[in-house]
């Protein structure tokens, strides 16, 4: 089986006869099934990884308005003032909008579909600063809330609800108990809990399984490098700097 | 209400495109800045044009027009990238992708993808990440569609030489 047609099979392009044809000998040949599946996690990894990259939905949402603004057209002198009546209108009225807080916070709850677009929104909020997040990549994102020093941001994984926090940093609970996330001890005292310089994060709800799978996923994103200390007899991983962004560059002074 | 003729529906389209347009531009090597630039002055070019588009591959029609705008500004900073013979790189057995079951951590790919020629990577990009035929993806790139499946290969193959084996991967998360 040549590579090519491995491809082009993942890639749907072969005809019906070429894919029946290479389907045979996967069947028929384990290695060719092996490489078919490594060649599939290879594309669904690069995929993840691309997707996981944080985007400015914000930004880019105003963008487009800006760009489909209204086009220039030829009119009438009559028309001039009344379009520098509707400019001395839409100035007034930028005015009074741009005093206004983010029509995307009510109270304290972020109006956001997506974890990234809360993420955008809590990047300008004064609050702790959250670190690029993609929910989305191990559940369904739900909402958040936040006050000055945490942010919640409630998802759903495999029908469990669960509840990151990210807050100014707080020691380990007493009594808790160290538990492997992908290779790194951690603490789990009923929330799986991970620090980084200026933040903690505490992840809740679920199984313990669950938040050892979910946190591993979420320490990749975060993307913080591990520190390992000893205190009390037990091993303490801190999460250290080299994220893509710094986790509280933006916290009030005094809260972290 | 339509002001100027205004085509309605230009915002309603095109929003779903503004992620990957995105990604996109972040794949052709712009800093997040520049791509923010890139995708807004993107926007404004495909507004003027959009009477003319002829509403196929509406995702193809604005990598197109951002395409070009990067090309204009590399024009300009002199930056130009030389592809060898892509056809003639073609391993020709499967093995290669055996013991490609791996789970990998994002940067370190996104990374790794950086390094790679932006011919194979925007290959990658715009096949395996935003799921774009290959017929699509020509019409973007503005190339046939099998130099698209060469890139692609050569590009994936490029790739997973450089990310495997990988020091320090535990239980598929690479710290």
């Amino acid at each position: 089986m040549k590579s090519d047609d491995l491809q082009r099979y993942m890639d749907g392009s072969l005809d019906d006869a070429e894919r029946s044809r290479l389907e045979e000998a996967m069947n028929s040949d384990p290695r060719a099934k092996q490489a078919a599946e490594g060649l599939g996690a290879f594309v669904a990894a690069v995929r993840r990884a691309s997707l996981s990259e944080p985007v400015p939905h914000g930004r880019l949402n105003a963008a487009l308005k800006a760009a489909a603004g209204p086009k220039k057209a030829s009119f009438g002198w009559g028309q001039a003032g009344l379009l520098a009546g509707a400019a001395a209108a839409c100035a007034l009225g930028f005015m009074w909008f741009s005093s206004l807080p983010d029509s995307r916070i009510s109270g304290n709850t972020i109006l956001a579909a997506s974890s990234s677009e809360a993420v955008d929104v809590l990047a300008r909020a004064d609050t702790v600063r959250v670190p690029p997040l993609n929910l989305e990549e191990v559940g369904q994102y739900r909402g958040a809330t936040f006050d000055q020093s945490h942010v919640n941001m409630s998802f759903e994984v495999e029908g469990q609800a669960m509840t990151l926090t990210v807050s100014a940093n707080d020691p380990p609970a007493p009594g808790a108990s160290a538990v492997e996330v992908a290779g790194r001890t951690l603490f789990d005292d009923g929330g799986m809990c991970w620090k980084c310089p200026l933040s903690s994060y505490r992840l809740t709800g679920g199984t313990p399984e669950l938040r050892q799978r979910v946190a591993g996923i979420l320490l990749s994103q975060t993307g913080y490098s591990t520190r390992r200390t000893m205190e009390s007899g037990r091993t303490r991983a801190i999460l250290e700097g080299g994220g893509k962004t710094p986790c509280s560059q933006k916290s009030k002074p005094g809260l972290v | 209400m339509l002001f100027f003729g205004r085509p309605k529906s230009f915002e309603g389209q095109v929003k779903p495109e503004l992620p990957v347009l995105y990604r996109v531009a972040r794949r052709m090597g712009a800093t997040t800045e520049e791509a923010e630039d890139l995708v807004q002055t993107t926007l404004i070019k495909a507004y003027q044009a959009w009477e003319r588009f002829d509403g196929r591959h509406l995702r193809s029609w604005l990598i197109r027009i951002l395409r070009n705008e990067r090309l204009m500004l590399l024009r300009s900073a002199k930056e130009t990238s030389s592809l060898e013979d892509e056809m003639a790189n073609e391993p020709a057995d499967a093995s290669l992708w055996e013991e490609v079951s791996w789970r990998l951590e994002a940067g370190r790919i996104l990374q790794e993808m950086e390094n790679l020629p932006e011919p194979y990577r925007l290959a990658i990009q715009l096949c395996d990440v935003e799921q774009m035929t290959y017929e699509e993806a020509a019409e973007a790139l503005d190339i046939p569609i099998g130099t698209v499946r060469s890139r692609l290969f050569r590009g994936r193959t490029m790739l997973r030489e450089r990310l495997t084996p990988i020091p320090g991967t535990l239980g598929g998360v690479f710290l």
